[in-house]
């Protein structure tokens, strides 16, 4: 019930700025994408909470079906579905989990945006300041972005045994604690598929301001390549740049699950597969319902503040929309 | 001296047919073995002509006469990819796992298509506030962290079955790229003086729709779905990797307790439900051939999708 009441208070917080902004205009354009914001995190409380309601339900139902355990052998499911957790969580303890998680993510997401970014987007840069093709280095993204995560997380991990073989060092940071080195490696792992995926986004939109007109009378005027990169390639580009990034940034939280189960990171992405009743093969999946939301709704918070920060760039860095902005206003 | 463009397309889309075509003779290789191999449990083997006795997982390439739990001797078999910890012939598995996930990969891409074109065209032939709706429903979509919302809605859909399940949780977290793609091709074509014309000459929606939108959407719409079957091979991994799959399991050892999975019918995902404990027992090949089996698989699909890509966009230059 309290999940609700968040939705709903959410949603009418988001009214409430609403109406705000209609009273004071000059505010209209923060007020208009936090008052989004809201609606968008009131939306998936409330749906989060309806999916786990039906989730339990559904669990519950195909529990029956299990049978009673006989001869020591637990009997066997049709498919591999989790138990239902008896276990109840006060609100406190709640929120500190909840709390701890995502600290420890977000420093993930920070290592993996740090060198996502440069990778990515920093190879797009280069490719066209080079004015190459960069044929070696889309090859290397094609391959990262159809490897699946895991994958590519084995392969790190075939990196850290090897690394220890050769020179005794041991920098696998651990496994089931967080520390500096596992963050360090998960996060690279995370970073990798949005990676290639920013810089194919950002070839594809640097290569469309590459073909406009004033980068050619910019080229008739002989200014040096390195300028127009600069100035009439990247700057006209700096929004859709914002906007790979922020695509990318919900690839790699996407991934988070995935990667922190792999290296056993206690982040959000963990907690919330566990809570879904994913387990490990020495563990007993657990379903959780109260963590499921709770997990969930982080998540959402860190898109929908990211995604309200980009926004408000990219009134910033493009003109054009930011004219619109203001005539909409 | 720089290689033309149609060039490049042309060696990508070759490498990506060959890459497709190679794996469907793996899988007509797979398929013509005797089922046993994908479906018996064995024991062990002694690697042909010696006495030297291999337990499973049997490593790749080895020759051994097969002995099943009762020591009985079950013939002898060519493991070209290895086995899984039942002794199963890996390429056996993956032959016969393929085709129930690539069907599954083709009904969620046929959804994501359905759900996608419908939302799109609302999206970008729609009035203002139907536009800002199918618009803040897609933005809003992506709040949720898209494994956990599949993982749930399965466990939601589950009663109903397995197979609709999936499909339609991994459905609902990747229809926006498509509907994304058809709005944006409807945009583009609104804003052609061609399109003015039409209005002006009074065309309705469904008419300019099917004249003037159709004819620019299908090059990019083509692409879309090629490129979202590689997407959807990589989601149908991930899931298998966290053991979310379609089929039922026969457990070696009790659960709870190191148990194995294994198959009763193979699917890619399923395959790799196991990558965990094979990893930390060091056992590679049955965690690295269905995952590089799917990765090449969502390879040759992302190669013809970026081929075509370059093509639409030669041709609209």
């Amino acid at each position: 019930m309290i999940w609700t009441n968040l939705g709903v208070a959410l949603l009418n917080l988001s009214l409430l700025i609403g109406l705000s902004a209609m009273l004071f205009p000059r505010a209209s354009t923060w007020a208009r994408v936090v008052a989004l914001a809201a609606i968008k995190l009131g939306g998936v409380v409330l749906v989060t909470a309806l999916l786990v309601h039906l989730a339990n339900e559904a669990l519950l139902s195909s529990a029956p079906a299990l049978g009673p355990i006989t001869n020591g052998l637990a009997p066997l499911p049709d498919v591999n579905l989790p138990r239902i957790s008896d276990v109840q969580l006060s609100g406190e303890t709640l929120a500190a989990t909840v709390a701890s998680a995502t600290f420890r993510s977000l420093l993930l997401l920070l290592v993996a945006i740090i060198w996502g970014v440069a990778v990515g987007l920093g190879a797009a840069y280069f490719v066209q300041l080079r004015r190459s093709n960069g044929a070696l280095v889309s090859v290397i993204a094609v391959l990262a972005w159809v490897t699946p995560t895991f994958l590519l997380a084995a392969f790190a991990q075939e990196v850290q045994a090897q690394i220890f073989n050769f020179t005794d060092l041991r920098i696998s940071g651990g496994y089931g604690t967080p520390s500096a080195l596992q963050a360090f490696w998960a996060g690279i792992v995370l970073g990798i598929r949005p990676a290639a995926y920013a810089y194919r986004q950002a070839r594809v939109a640097l290569e469309s301001e590459r073909a406009a007109d004033h980068v050619r009378t910019a080229r008739a005027n002989g200014l040096p390549w390195r300028t127009i990169v600069n100035r009439h390639i990247v700057r006209p580009a700096a929004a859709s740049l914002v906007s790979t990034w922020l695509r990318s940034f919900r690839l790699m939280l996407g991934s988070l699950p995935i990667v922190e189960f792999f290296f056993g990171y206690p982040g959000l992405g963990q907690q919330l597969v566990l809570a879904l009743g994913v387990a490990y093969p020495d563990q007993v999946g657990e379903f959780q319902p109260d963590l499921v939301i709770a997990f969930v709704v982080s998540l959402a918070v860190i898109v929908v503040t990211c995604e309200a920060v980009a926004q408000l760039a990219r009134l910033r860095l493009d003109v054009r929309l930011a004219d619109v902005s203001t005539v909409t206003a | 001296m720089r290689r033309p463009a149609f060039l490049s397309r042309y060696l990508l889309a070759t490498i990506g047919v060959a890459i497709l075509l190679g794996y469907g003779v793996l899988v007509a290789i797979g398929l013509a073995e005797p089922s046993q191999w994908s479906t018996g449990v064995y024991a062990g083997g002694l690697v042909h002509g010696t006495t030297h006795v291999e337990l499973p997982p049997f490593p790749v390439m080895a020759n051994l006469d097969v002995f099943d739990m009762n020591a009985r001797s079950s013939g002898s078999h060519l493991y070209l990819l290895g086995s899984d910890p039942g002794g199963r012939d890996l390429l056996a598995l993956i032959a016969r796992g393929s085709l129930p996930s690539l069907l599954l990969v083709v009904l969620v891409v046929v959804t994501r298509a359905v759900v996608g074109t419908i939302a799109g065209v609302l999206m970008g032939l729609g009035s203002g506030t139907v536009r800002l709706l199918s618009r803040g429903i897609g933005d809003w979509m992506v709040g949720f962290p898209y494994l956990g919302l599949a993982i749930l809605l399965i466990d939601v859909l589950t009663p109903r079955g397995r197979v609709l399940a999936f499909v339609v949780a991994m459905s609902l977290i990747g229809w926006r790229d498509m509907a994304e793609v058809v709005a944006e091709r409807i945009e583009y074509v609104r804003t052609q003086p061609f399109a003015m014309g039409a209005a002006a000459l009074g065309t309705g929606r469904l008419r300019f729709f099917q004249l003037h939108v159709i004819p620019h959407l299908r090059p990019a719409f083509v692409v879309e779905v090629v490129l979202q079957c590689s997407a959807v091979l990589v989601v149908l991994a991930e899931l298998g990797y966290l053991q979310v799959y379609i089929g039922p399991v026969i457990r070696l050892t009790q659960p709870g307790a190191n148990s194995i999975a294994l198959l009763t019918q193979p699917e890619l995902g399923q395959l790799l439900a196991n990558s965990r404990m094979y990893l930390l027992y060091r056992e590679l090949a049955p965690f690295l051939v269905p995952a590089l089996a799917i990765a090449v698989l969502a390879l040759g699909f992302e190669l013809i999708g970026t081929a075509l890509k370059g093509r639409w966009r030669f041709a609209r230059q």
